[in-house]
C-alpha cells in the first residue's frame, strides 16, 4: 500500500536503474503489474492477493516473496528475541539500582553506560564487534547463523544498545515513583527494609514500563534492519535492504507487511497483558 | 551533597556543549583545517594505516581519512540540523494547530500522528528515502519526516495546557484573534519544549540519518560522509580497520555529547523530566 503512497510512478521507480527503457517495455511493465487499473481496484486486488497468500514474486530471484520470507521470518525473530531478553535483562535492573542509589557512583555508573549505549550507533558497535572477536580474536563468526556462537554478537550489538534505552527509562521512572507520598508513609511507617519499599516501587514503576516495552520493541525491530545487515544475519531486516538496493517492490512490500504486522502484534500483546495485570494491583 | 553532583551535572553539560560546538567548528573551518584534499585519490598509497603521512590512514582509494572525517562533518552535522529543523517546523505547526483548534483537525491530525508513530522511526525513513531516490536531500527529508510525529504529540500537549491559562483567556476577552494568541502568548511560553525536544530528537536523527547512508541510500560518493564511510570500510574490516572505525567514533562522539548536553539542560529546565 505504501507503493501507491508515493510521489511518482512506481513502474518509474523500478526502471530507473534501466536508462534504456522503451515505452512498450514501459506499458508492458504497467499492465503486468495492473497499474493501468483503477487505484482503488489495485489496492484491493492487492489486499486479496496478501491475504491469499500471493505477494507476487521477487524481481531479484524470481521466487515467490512469501517463500522468501517465509524462510527468513524465524531468523528475525530469534534475533529479536534474543536482543530484547539481553535488554531487559540488563536494562531493567540496571535502571532500578541506579534510582534506588540515586546519585551514588552505582548511578553514575549505570548513568554512563546508558548514555553510551543510546549515542553508539548499532552499525559501529557491530564493526566493532566483529573487529575484535573475529578478525582479532578470531573467537566469533563474522557472519552466518546456525550455532550459538554466531548469535552472540548480533544479539550483544542490538540488545545493549537497547539496554540503555530501557536502562535510562525505567530510571526515570522508578525516580519519579520513589518521589511519591505513599513511598514516604511506607518509609514513615518504618516498613522493615528497603525491600519493601522497593516492592510497593517497583510494582507501580513495570506496570509504565511495560507499555514502553511496546514501544522499545519498535526501535528493536527498527534496529535488527541494521545489525542483519552488519552480520549478514539472513533475517527480514536484511531482506528488506536487499529489496530496497535492487528496487524490488514485491519484496519490499512483502517484507514491510511482515515487519509491520510483527510490531503491530507485539503493541496489542502489550495491551492485553496491560489491561490483564491493572486490576489484579487495584485488589491489593 | 548534592550541590556538588548538581555543578558536576552542569559541567557535564556544558562540556557536551562544547564538544558539540566544537566539531561543528571544525566543520565550518574544514578548508583550513584538513590536512589534505578528502576527494583526492591516490591508489598508490591505498590502505595505509594511521601513521606519520596520513594521520588515520587512507582508505581503498588512496584518500586521507582525516580529511575525509573533517570535512565530513560537513555534512553529517549539516543532515542533523536540518532534518531536526524539519521535523520542528512541521511537527511544531501540526501540534499548534491540533492542540489549539481542536476539534474534529485535533482527531485527524491525532490519528495521523498515531499512525506515524506506530511505525518504527528507522523503517519510516527507509521507507521515504527507498522510493524518493538516493541523495542527501532525501535523506533530511526522510529523517525529518520520521521525527515530526514525536513533536506534534509534544508540542500538541504543551499547546493544550498553555490553553488552560487565565491570560488567553483574557486577551481573548481583550479582542485578540486566534493567531495573535498564537503568536504572542502560545508560542513563547512552549519554547522552552521545543528546545528541549529539538536536543532530544537531534541524537537519533544523526543515528538515522548515518544509519541511511551507511546501508548506502544517502549521501552518494566520492562526497565523505561518517555513516557513508563506515559501510564503504566495511569490506575492509580485516585488513584496514581504521577506514570504518574512526568515522564512526566520530559519528558516536558527536552523538553523546549532544546527549550529555540534552540531558543537563533537561535537568536544569525541567528536573520533572530528568533521566
Amino acid at each position: 500500500m505504501a507503493v501507491h503512497l508515493i510521489p511518482g510512478d512506481p513502474v518509474a521507480y523500478i526502471l530507473s536503474d534501466m536508462p534504456y527503457a522503451s515505452p512498450e517495455l514501459i506499458a508492458q511493465l504497467r499492465a503486468q503489474l495492473g497499474l493501468d487499473k483503477p487505484l482503488y481496484e489495485q489496492y484491493l486486488s492487492w489486499f486479496v492477493r496478501m491475504i491469499e497468500g500471493d505477494w507476487g514474486l521477487s524481481f531479484r530471484t524470481w521466487r515467490p516473496v512469501i517463500a522468501e520470507v517465509a524462510e527468513r521470518y524465524p531468523n528475525t525473530v530469534q534475533l529479536a528475541v534474543a536482543a530484547m531478553i539481553v535488554a531487559v535483562s540488563i536494562g531493567i535492573p540496571a535502571g532500578i539500582i541506579a534510582a534506588a542509589r540515586h546519585n551514588s557512583k552505582v548511578d553514575y555508573l549505570c548513568m554512563t553506560g546508558s548514555l553510551f549505549g543510546v549515542s553508539m550507533p548499532s552499525f559501529w558497535l557491530g564493526i566493532m564487534f566483529i573487529l575484535i572477536f573475529s578478525v582479532r580474536l578470531r573467537m566469533l563468526p563474522t557472519s552466518g547463523t546456525g550455532s550459538l556462537a554466531s548469535l552472540i554478537m548480533p544479539t550483544l550489538t542490538l540488545g545493549l544498545i537497547q539496554a540503555g534505552s530501557i536502562a535510562r527509562i525505567t530510571r526515570s521512572g522508578m525516580l519519579e515513583v520513589l518521589r511519591q507520598d505513599y513511598i514516604r508513609t511506607a518509609r514513615a511507617k518504618g516498613l522493615t527494609e528497603q525491600i519493601v519499599v522497593y516492592r510497593h516501587a517497583l510494582k507501580n514503576t513495570l506496570i509504565p514500563l511495560l507499555t514502553m516495552t511496546g514501544m522499545q520493541f519498535g526501535f528493536l525491530l527498527g534496529g535488527t534492519v541494521i545489525v542483519e545487515t552488519v552480520f549478514a544475519w539472513p533475517g527480514i531486516g536484511r531482506l528488506a535492504i536487499m529489496a530496497i538496493q535492487s528496487r524490488d517492490l514485491p519484496m519490499l512490500q512483502g517484507c514491510m507487511l511482515v515487519l509491520t504486522t510483527m510490531f503491530v502484534t507485539i503493541n496489542l500483546l502489550v495491551d492485553v497483558v496491560y489491561a490483564f495485570i491493572d486490576p489484579r494491583i487495584k485488589y491489593q | 551533597m548534592a550541590t556538588w553532583r548538581r555543578f558536576k551535572r552542569r559541567r557535564t553539560a556544558l562540556f557536551g556543549l562544547g564538544v558539540y560546538v566544537a566539531i561543528l567548528l571544525m566543520a565550518l573551518f574544514a578548508p583550513y583545517l584538513a590536512p589534505r584534499d578528502p576527494a583526492t585519490q591516490d591508489i598508490s598509497k591505498g590502505l595505509q594505516p594511521p601513521g606519520a603521512g596520513f594521520l588515520l590512514g587512507t582508505d581503498e582509494y588512496g584518500r586521507d581519512i582525516l580529511s575525509r572525517i573533517i570535512y565530513g562533518a560537513r555534512i553529517s552535522m549539516t543532515i542533523g540540523i536540518i532534518s531536526v529543523t524539519i521535523s520542528a517546523v512541521i511537527g511544531t505547526m501540526l501540534g499548534l494547530v491540533s492542540g489549539f483548534y481542536g476539534g474534529k483537525t485535533d482527531a485527524v491530525i491525532m490519528r495521523i500522528v498515531d499512525i506515524m508513530l506506530s511505525f518504527p522511526g528507522i523503517l519510516l525513513a527507509l521507507i521515504i528515502v527507498s522510493t524518493m531516490g538516493r541523495d542527501i536531500q532525501y535523506v533530511m527529508v526522510a529523517v525529518g519526516i520520521s521525527g515530526v510525529p514525536n513533536y506534534a504529540r509534544m508540542v500538541r500537549g504543551a499547546v493544550l495546557a498553555v490553553k488552560e491559562n487565565e491570560y488567553i483567556e483574557a486577551a481573548r476577552a481583550a479582542g485578540a484573534g486566534n493567531l495573535s494568541i498564537i503568536a504572542r502568548h502560545v508560542l513563547p511560553n512552549i519554547f522552552a519544549i521545543i528546545i528541549i525536544l529539538t536536543t532530544l530528537s537531534l541524537p537519533g536523527s544523526m543515528l538515522s540519518a548515518a544509519a541511511l547512508s551507511f546501508i548506502g541510500l544517502g549521501v552518494q560518493p566520492p562526497t565523505a560522509e561518517w555513516g557513508r564511510m563506515l559501510g564503504d570500510g566495511r569490506g575492509y574490516i580485516e585488513t584496514a580497520w581504521w577506514i570504518s572505525t574512526f568515522p564512526g567514533l566520530m559519528i558516536f562522539v558527536s552523538v553523546m555529547s549532544i546527549n550529555l548536553f540534552g540531558d543537563g539542560l533537561r535537568d536544569a529546565l525541567d528536573p520533572r523530566l530528568k533521566t
